[in-house]
Formats: C-alpha cells, structure tokens, sequence
C-alpha cells in the first residue's frame, strides 16, 4: 500500500489491526511498562494509605462506600489525600517523558516493521533512544500548540458551569456541553494531531534527514493536516472508539457490584482488558498515522557536491 | 455547509438558553381563599402590632407606593413615649449601610449592582393627626432604624395607631428581597416596629440597625394588606386572599389576612404557575401550594410532596401547623439571593439544579426548614439577632427528625446510586473541628467574626450539640420535652433560657453543665485514645522473701504464664464539653465489653484495665455515634494489629485512575 496511491480513512483503519498483530508482543510490553509505572504509583500510595489508616477501621467503612465516613476521612486527613494526589501526578508527568522513549520505539518499529523479536526489540530500543531528544523538544513545541485548547478549555468551563448552575434537567446541558467543551476538544485533537504527525515524520526521515527539527516538524504537520483532513478524522475516530471503550468499562465496572474475592479478581480483569483495548488503539491509531505518513513528500535538504578526488 | 453549521449553532444556543417566555399576558383574576386564616379561629397570640397597608407596585421600576396603619397595644408595664421602625430596605441604600459594611461587600455570594440599589422614604408619619416625620430621627450608623417620638406617652395596655406613607424601591435580589428579571420578591419591605422585651415595667425596645448576619424579630398581630399589581402577574402573599378586583388599567387589587404572624411577604412574578396538594393537620386540611417557573415543574413536585409531608410531621412532632395555607415559592435560579428563606405561612425554596437527582434530597431538605421555621420562629418567635441558633440550630436537629421520618433515617439526605446519608451525620462530617470555632453558640449575629463562624456554630454546632444531648438523655424523653417546649412557647418570645428551663423541668434533670459548656462557650467534644494494649498476664519476677525463705523467680520456664492478657485503655476528652461516652473493647475470640466514662466529674482522662483469655483487637469510643458533635472522630476508633486490605483496594482503584490519565497524556 505504501506509496502505491493515495491513503484513505479505511486504509489507515486496516492499518491498526494489523500492527496489533504483527506486534503483539510489543503492544503487550509497552503495556506492561504501562501497568508497572502505575503500580509503582499504586504501591506509594498503598504505603501512605496503609501507614495513616491501617489502624482506623473508619477508613475501611469509607472504602466500602459509606458516604459519611468517606467525607470524615478526607475533611480529618486532607493533607494525605494532597499527597496521593500529589504522587498520582508525579506518576503521570514521568510517564510523560517516559512515553517520549516509548512513543518513538513504536514508531520506528511501526516504520521499519521487522521481524522477530530480538530485532524489534533492538529497533524500538533504538528508536526509542534516537528520537527521545527531539520528542522532548517537540513536547515544548506541543506545549505551545495545545495552549488555545487551553484558553478553549477555561473558556468553556466558565460557559458550561453557567449553564450548570441554572440547568434543569440533563437535556439543558446537551447544548452547553458542545458549545463549551466542544471548541477545546476540537483544538485539543487537532494539536495533538500535529503533534502525532510530527513525531511520525521525525521518525520515518530520521534516516534521511537527520536535521529535520521539532519546530519545523511541527509546522509541516500543520501544513499537511490542511492538505489531508483524513489525519483528522482517523484521530477523530480514535477519540470516538476511545470514548467508547471508556463508556463500556464503565458500565463493566461501575453498574455491576463486584464482591469478595472473584469480585476483586473479575475487577481487575475488567480494568487491565479495559486498559490494554484503550492502549492497542493508540497502537493502532499511530500505525495509521505511520501509514498516511509514508506517503508523504519528504522534506527538502540540501545537498552537497562532493568533487571526486584526484589520484 | 455553512447553512447546515447555522442551524446546529441555532439549536445548540436554543438548547443552551433554556425556556423562551414570552411577554407577560393578562391573567384572570384569582379566586379567593374560602378558608380562614387560622385553621381553628380565634386569637392565639396577644396582636400586639397589627398592620393594615394599601400598596401600590410599578412592576417596572420596582417601586412600591404605600401607606400604612399600625395599630399597637403597650402590653408592657411601663408608658412609652417613642416607637422605633426598622426601615430594612434602607440596608442596600448604599455601601456604608451598616449591612454592606458588616458584610464586606457581598452577602452569600451576591454583591451589590450598581444600579440596583433599593431604599424606603418614610414621606409621612401621623399619630392622631399630629404629623411626626419632621421629628422623627434615624438611629444608629446607617438609616436602617426610625424612632418615632410620640405627642403623649401611651400607657400600659393603652392602644396607640400610627399612619405612615411610605415609598419603597426594592434592590436587585439581595439578601432575601428584591427583583431578578422578571421575579420579585417583597420581603421585609414596609416600617416594621421593633418589640419592648425586658421584665414587666422595665422593658426596651429591641430594634437594631440591620447587620448582614442577622435576620429578624417582631411582634405577632393581624395583618391587612391591599396590593395593586400589574394583572398579567401572579402573586403569594403571607395570609390568605379574602378580595381580589380588577381596574380597567391592567391592574387588579388583592386583599390578603393573616392573623398571627410577625411578618408579611409576598412574590410577584408573570410567568409563575401553582401546583398544590393538601396536608392533614388534626383531621384538618391544610393546603400546600408551590409556586413555580414552568421549567422547574420535576422539582415543583418535590418541594411539594416534601411541603405535605413537613406540615405534617412537624404538627406532630411539636405543635399543631396554626393556619390554613402553606405557600412555598420556587424562585428561578437567576434569582438564587431571594431563596431559602422563611415567612409566616410563606416560604422560599431552592436547591432546583440537575445535579439534584432524585435520591438527592437537597432541595427537599430546604423545603422542609424553611417550613420548620414556621413553628421555629414563626410560632417560638425567638429573636433572631440576639440568639440565632434558637431557630436556625434549633430547627436544623427539628428537620433532621423530619426527614429521617420522611425518608429514611440511614438515607434522609442521600440515596443515591448507592450512596446514602443521613442529614445531620453528612453535615457533621463535611463541618471540620467544631471546637475551634472562636465564638460560642450563644452569640449574637452581629458578634460573630464572620459569617462562615455564624453558620457553623448557629446552624450545625447547634444541631449536633442537640442530638448529643438528645441520645444522651434518651430520644423519646426528649421529643417530649421539645414538644412542651413548643407547646409553652407558641406564638410568644422564647429566649435559650427559656427552652433550657423548659428541657430541665421537663427531664428532670439539671442540664447546666451541658449548656455552659456547649452553648454559651466556645469549645466542644475531642476524645482520643491515649493508650489503648494488651500484655500477657504471668507471675511476677524478681525475688521474692528472704532468708531460707528467699527465692528468685525469673519467669524463663514459662511457669509463671498464667494465661491470658491484661488490658489497658486510656480514654482522654481534649474538648471542654464533658459528655459522658460509652467506650468498647473488642477481643480475638469475638466477645466485646463496653464501658462508660462519665467526665462531668472533671476528670480529663479515664483508664480502664481488665483481663480476658483473649487480646483485644479494636478500641472504639462512641460505639454507638452517640455523640455526634465530637471532633476528629477518625481516632476514637483503633485497630491494635494494622489491616491493610482497605489501603489495598483502595490503592488498587487509584492506580488504575492514574493509569488511565497516563493514557490519556502520554502513550
């Protein structure tokens, strides 16, 4: 398929599947770096849960859904909830950084597809190294790109919380919902957007054009979503199944009571299919984004004479 | 396209802006009330200050065009030679008012607009003829009291009547009264007398400046009001209507009575409808109506199923509801100031929002306080600037009683998706440390630091220190008591002494210690567990004799094992209220053992020892929650060997949330 003619949205969808596929076992490695950066994040906060409220039967009633209790707990020990609050975005933000690694060994292994798994894992490793610095950079340029989604945002959230404070009934809250939020997450994904098409080109001509830049990157995704609006419906797409993958878990999850031990054991089942669905379908919007990106027109670079020398 | 874009902004901006309401349209006239005033006629209270007004509103200038006649009786044991007025709308005249200055410039949420500023011109004032505006003086910082010399003193049991003409702007929706589009609320609108209180020949007049943390206090009396309004409008008024007539200029007259009351309000508003239902007092109906915006009508329903079961419960729990009609209107949300508010035989609700699911039972909680404030206060007329918590608190533990009998003791506030919550425990939970509250609830409004520390020590301190006492002294004895309280007091001036002599004599029982130090001093309840071990019980080591006799036991052949543990609690009361509590002990093999630590001795502290064949495994003071105003409960219950199991489920759910953000952030 790759430069044998123009992508479609559907060209780009089969694309997903068939890189969970063929990189099963790296979509489940990620994965599992995923599941231990969160537990990591989870052991502290069992650590300072256990310490403060190991001995205060309380905080069991307040877990088991005792509304009352619940509310003592967390009006009597505020600044310990502060400090999980706190871990849970310190986890978030290294994983961040850390998903600059990840993101750009997917990437290179999506570009390069190789074969058995000693290569894969010495191309995404490799990848992953070689993009790292110019993802980081790139994450300054994104930091920038997402700043209207932003003011969107803080717009909208003043807009809608008028509206809450006045709103009836859930229907009264359909339209503020879109007026309000709608114009921050049409922002929000198309910046992100950008920034998945710039993380694909950095990666795909990184052997050719090792000079190419985060700044520059950036500005030509920006140019290409203009000329293809298909990278935006694919993305469109991935948030659509996103959410509904998330609508589904928490039907799973929240609607039906999970007691005991099978009850814990089924929970964490549901959680940890819901979170590798919600992973494979990153891994499958960026082999789409991997696939539109192979068709695009390389940058231009210069190149230099080199005049044969004299014997 | 862009036409297709047009039309999905058209709707979603429809969507977002809620009902269209369109001009006002002439109403017909409304039926008058065939019932009486008062359910069983006849005069109840002494009508010390009876009021007839004719008032006059310009729905679009808000203003009102008035006169009045007071007629009032000396019921005191001494001549009086002046009568002051509150003149309330003064308050929001401007910023120095004594209200925006106590208030610092906003009042719950709301401040001051600039062009909604609202005054009362007092152009008149007659007694027998004799005009007295020119000599009468405002009192105090602002122009909130008018005291009004008298051509002769009127003695004891003599009747003086008093004319005034009056103008008054209302302010946009501020503090209780005012307007917000199309919705108005008149309250606390025309000159109303303060009362003489004090011993029999040595009373004063209580009338202060209007402060932003007070609320208010008048005579009970007859009231007879005329008022001439635009006649596309619908009105509730205090009483019930005995006339109405239509003018051929779009305006009617409607006559209202009320016989008994302290106050008069009313509400005004075009596009109002009214739902109504009856409740049964003593056999009798009583009829409940709510009025409401047509988009509020899901929540109109509540109000009024909550109003019914209110009326109902609170004539059974204290007294009888005394009159005929229970109005409760349903403001829209843009005018939020106005709600939550009581009126004899009139109340304003709040709470209509989507959030409040059914099963939240926010909005029905304010229906049924704004009604309990017809026994608490508008029956047991209490002062409300001198001793807010005796209506505020009092009726805040009166309507968790209520609701626990309407909905559910467990779940009378929450339940909802699988949550549920009982009022006044919920309350509790979310209010902090009571004790460190700076004022005590004795105090008066206008003395409190701020208005975070007025609710907290008027509205919840105040409800939890009377469920404390209440299981302290059993539940049935009392509900008794309150009962007599209610009965004693109805439709006169009660102070906190009275009700605590009342409770006393009632229970038989000297609740000083427990109103000192709860009441009229800050504090509270703090208990901790200072120790609370086991050890094993054996022999004791050393040497023991001497000469021959001498032997030295060392306990290392385990011989001196005897078997089971000594066990050791220590029970402190960091607070200053001495509640007596009950204090359990929970052993391995399954039994428990409660105890009783009675500090009204003085004591701060209570060991208790015992020995048991098993260890102990938990520690809990206030087993049973008796004592629901103690503080910084989440140590008075202890596990000896920690248990980690919650810590991990609920460590296993953050996680999976922090996994979820990763996702949503990064790869």
């Amino acid at each position: 398929m790759t430069g044998l003619g123009r992508i479609r949205l559907p060209d780009m969808l089969r694309a997903g599947p068939r890189a969970v596929t063929q990189y099963t076992g790296t979509l489940l490695a990620v994965y599992v770096a995923q599941v231990l950066a969160a537990w990591l994040a989870g052991f502290t906060i069992l650590f300072i849960l256990a310490s403060t409220f190991g001995a205060r039967p309380l905080f069991d009633e307040a877990v088991d859904g005792d509304l009352v209790a619940l509310l003592t707990v967390l009006t009597e020990r505020t600044a310990v909830f502060a400090a999980v609050g706190w871990v849970m975005v310190g986890a978030v933000v290294a994983w961040v950084a850390w998903s600059w690694f990840l993101t750009g060994g997917l990437l290179t292994v999506l570009t390069e597809r190789p074969r058995g798994r000693l290569e894969t894992a010495r191309v995404f490793g490799g990848g992953g190294a070689a993009t790292f610095l110019v993802y980081a950079r790139l994450a300054l340029v994104a930091a920038v790109l997402h700043l209207p989604a932003l003011y969107a945002l803080g717009l909208g959230l003043g807009y809608f919380g008028e509206h809450l404070a006045t709103a009836m009934t859930v229907g009264e809250l359909v339209g503020p919902a879109l007026v309000g939020f709608g114009p921050a997450a049409v922002l929000a994904v198309i910046a992100s957007t950008v920034v998945d098409y710039a993380r694909a080109e950095l990666t795909l001509r990184r052997p050719t054009h090792g000079s190419l830049g985060a700044a520059r990157a950036a500005v030509r995704a920006v140019g290409y979503l203009i000329r293809r609006p298909v990278a935006l419906g694919h993305a469109l797409v991935y948030w659509l199944a996103w959410m509904a993958l998330w609508a589904a878990f928490v039907w799973l999850a929240y609607d039906h009571a999970m007691l005991g031990t099978g009850g814990a054991l089924a929970l964490f089942a549901v959680r940890q299919v819901a979170g590798l669905a919600r992973m494979a379908l990153k891994v499958g919007l960026l082999a789409g984004q991997v696939e539109l990106t192979s068709t695009r027109p390389p940058p231009p670079r210069t190149v230099a004479r080199v005049e044969p020398r004299e014997r | 396209m862009v036409r297709a874009l047009c039309v999905v902004a058209s709707v979603l901006a429809a969507v977002g802006c809620g009902e269209r309401l369109g001009p006002p349209r002439v109403r017909p006239a409304p039926t008058p009330d065939t019932q009486p005033a008062l359910r069983v006629p006849g005069p109840r209270s002494p009508r010390v200050a009876n009021y007839q007004i004719a008032a006059r509103y310009d729905a679009d200038a808000h203003r009102l065009t008035a006169t009045q006649t007071l007629t009032w009786t000396n019921r005191s044991g001494a001549a009086v030679t002046e009568l002051p007025f509150h003149l309330y709308l003064n308050a929001f005249k401007n910023e120095r008012t004594l209200f925006y200055t106590s208030a610092h410039g906003e009042h719950r949420g709301h401040a001051a607009t600039a062009d909604g500023w609202g005054w009362i011109d007092v152009a008149s004032i007659k007694v027998g003829g004799v005009e007295l505006r020119p000599r009468s003086t405002f009192q105090g910082p602002d122009e909130t009291v008018l005291v009004v010399p008298l051509p002769a003193p009127v003695a004891p049991d003599a009747v003086v009547e008093v004319t005034m003409g009056f103008e008054a702007q209302l302010p946009r929706a501020i503090a209780r009264t005012g307007y917000e589009g199309a919705f108005t609320m008149v309250a606390q609108w025309f000159p109303k007398l303060g009362v003489l209180v004090g011993a029999p020949g040595f009373e004063r007049w209580d009338c202060p400046p209007f402060h932003s943390n007070s609320e208010f206090f008048a005579d009970f009396g007859v009231y007879d009001v005329e008022l001439t309004v635009p006649s596309t409008h619908l009105v509730a008024a205090t009483g019930v209507l005995v006339a109405a007539t239509d003018h051929d200029d779009r305006t009617r007259t409607l006559r209202y009575h009320a016989e008994d009351v302290h106050d008069f309000a009313w509400m005004i508003d075009p596009y109002m409808q009214v739902m109504s239902a009856t409740a049964t007092v003593d056999g009798a109906p009583v009829e409940v109506r709510v009025v409401y915006r047509p988009r509020q009508r899901a929540f109109a329903r509540r109000h009024l199923q909550a109003g019914v079961g209110a009326i109902e419960t609170f004539s059974r729990l204290f007294v009888p509801y005394p009159w005929s009609i229970m109005t409760v209107v349903d403001p829209p949300p843009e005018a939020e100031a106005t709600s939550g508010m009581e009126y004899p035989t009139l109340v304003t609700t709040a709470a209509d929002n989507v959030l409040m699911r059914p099963g939240i039972r926010v909005p029905e909680f304010v229906t049924i306080h704004e009604i309990g404030h017809n026994w608490f206060q508008g029956l047991l007329a209490s002062n409300e600037a001198k001793e807010a918590w005796l209506d505020e608190g009092v009726n805040e533990w009166a309507d968790s009683l209520v609701m626990a009998r309407l909905y559910g003791e467990k779940q009378s506030l929450v339940d909802w998706g699988g949550w549920q919550a009982e009022d006044l425990r919920l309350r509790r939970a979310v209010a902090g440390r009571l004790a460190d509250l700076p004022s005590a609830i004795a105090t008066s409004a206008a003395a409190f630091p701020d208005m975070g520390t007025y609710a907290a020590a008027t509205y919840t301190k105040t409800a939890v220190s009377l469920r404390t006492l209440e299981a302290l002294v059993g539940r049935d004895r009392f509900a008794a008591a309150m009962r007599a309280y209610a009965q004693a007091w109805a439709f006169r001036h009660p102070t906190g002494t009275d009700l605590f002599t009342t409770l006393s004599a009632e229970l038989n029982e000297d609740l000083g210690w427990f109103v000192q130090s709860a009441f009229q001093r800050p504090g509270g309840v703090d208990y901790a567990l200072a120790t609370a071990a086991c050890h094993r019980t054996r022999a004791a080591r050393g040497v023991f004799g001497e000469g021959a006799d001498r032997r030295t036991v060392t306990g290392d052949d385990g011989a001196g094992d005897v078997g089971g543990y000594t066990c050791a609690v220590v029970v402190e009361n960091r607070g200053t209220v001495p509640v007596p509590v009950d204090v359990e002990a929970r052993f391995a093999d399954g039994t428990t053992e409660r105890f009783r630590w009675d500090a009204r001795d003085g004591s701060r502290w209570h060991r208790f020892e015992f020995s048991r064949s098993s260890t102990m495994t938990e520690v809990e003071v206030d087993p049973d929650g008796a004592v629901i105003m103690a503080d910084d409960v989440l140590d008075d219950h202890v596990r000896l060997t920690g248990d980690r199991h919650a810590a991990w489920r609920a460590s296993a759910r953050l996680a999976h949330w922090t996994q979820a953000l990763m996702q949503v952030v990064g790869l």
